[in-house]
C-alpha cells in the first residue's frame, strides 16, 4: 500500500470515530441543548476528515478542491440547522408552565 | 475609534463584489474545471454583482490574509471542540455542566455578525441559542467554555477590519 492509502485509511476511521462519538453524544446527553453541541462539534470534525481522507488519494487538485467546497457547505448547513433547533428548543422551554 | 473619516461605500461594496466574483468562480473551476472556464466567469461576475446590489445595509469586505489566519484558527478550533465534547460523550460519568451565557455584540449586523454567530457552534463547548437585538444567548457545555468568546469576537471583527469598542 502506498502512504497515500495509509494516510486516508487512518484519517477516515478517525472521522468515523467522530461520528460515532457524535451519535453517542446525542443519546447520552440530557437536554436537546447538549445534544446538538455533540452533533455539530463532532459532524464538523467528522466531516473534515473524511473529507481530507478522500482529498489525499484524490487524482488531481481540482477534486481536492471539490471536498473543501463539501466541507465548508457541509458545516454551514450544520451551523445554521443547530442554531435554529437551539433556537426552536429554548421557546418551547420557556413557554412551559 | 472617533475622528475617523467614513469610507466610501461605493468601494467597499465593488471589493467585496470583486472577492465574491473570486469565491464562486474558485467553486465553479472546482465543479467543472477550466473547460468552461469563460462561462464561469461570467456568471461568477453576474452573481457577484446581483449580491452586491441587493445586499442591505453596510457590506464589510474581508481581508485576504487575515481570511487565512481566521481559517488556520478555526480549524484548530474545530479539532479541539470536536475532541473535547467526543471525550465528554464517551467518559461514563457524563463531565458536562450546562449553563446560558449573553454575549454582548459589538459586531455589525450583515456578514460580520453572521459569520460569529454561525463560528460560535462550532468552537470548543459553546452553542449559538438565540440572537435577540444585540445579544448573542450562548449555551455552554462547562463553565468555563464562554470565556474565549469575547476573544472570537475581535477575531471575526479583525477580520472585517471592524474596530472593538472601548474597553471590551
Amino acid at each position: 500500500m502506498s502512504w497515500q492509502d495509509w494516510a486516508s485509511g487512518v484519517l477516515l476511521l478517525l472521522g468515523c470515530g467522530f461520528y460515532l462519538a457524535g451519535t453517542l453524544g446525542m443519546l447520552r446527553f440530557p437536554d436537546a441543548l447538549s445534544r446538538l453541541h455533540a452533533l455539530t462539534k463532532t459532524d464538523n470534525l467528522g466531516l473534515m476528515l473524511v473529507c481530507a481522507a478522500l482529498a489525499v488519494r484524490a487524482e488531481s487538485l481540482r477534486i481536492a478542491t471539490l471536498l473543501g467546497v463539501v466541507w465548508l457547505l457541509g458545516i454551514t448547513a450544520s451551523t445554521v440547522s443547530a442554531h435554529l433547533i437551539a433556537r426552536y428548543a429554548r421557546r418551547s422551554k420557556e413557554a412551559e408552565p | 475609534m472617533p475622528g475617523k473619516p467614513a469610507k466610501p461605500r461605493a468601494r467597499e461594496r465593488m471589493l467585496w463584489m470583486l472577492q465574491t466574483a473570486t469565491a464562486l468562480l474558485i467553486v465553479w473551476l472546482a465543479l467543472d474545471g477550466t473547460g468552461t472556464l469563460w462561462v464561469g466567469a461570467i456568471f461568477a461576475a453576474l452573481g457577484a454583482a446581483a449580491g452586491a446590489w441587493l445586499v442591505p445595509g453596510e457590506i464589510y469586505p474581508w481581508r485576504p490574509l487575515r481570511l487565512l489566519l481566521f481559517f488556520l484558527y478555526f480549524v484548530r478550533d474545530s479539532v479541539l471542540g470536536g475532541m473535547d465534547v467526543a471525550w465528554r460523550a464517551f467518559v461514563p460519568r457524563l463531565p458536562i455542566q450546562p449553563s446560558l451565557v449573553e454575549l454582548k455584540l459589538w459586531l455589525p449586523p450583515g456578514l460580520p455578525r453572521t459569520v460569529l454567530v454561525a463560528v460560535v457552534s462550532l468552537v470548543p463547548g459553546t452553542l449559538s441559542a438565540e440572537l435577540a437585538d444585540d445579544t448573542l444567548h450562548v449555551h455552554a457545555l462547562t463553565p468555563g467554555a464562554a470565556t474565549s468568546l469575547p476573544a472570537l469576537q475581535r477575531r471575526v471583527g479583525r477580520l472585517f477590519s471592524i474596530d472593538p469598542p472601548e474597553g471590551s
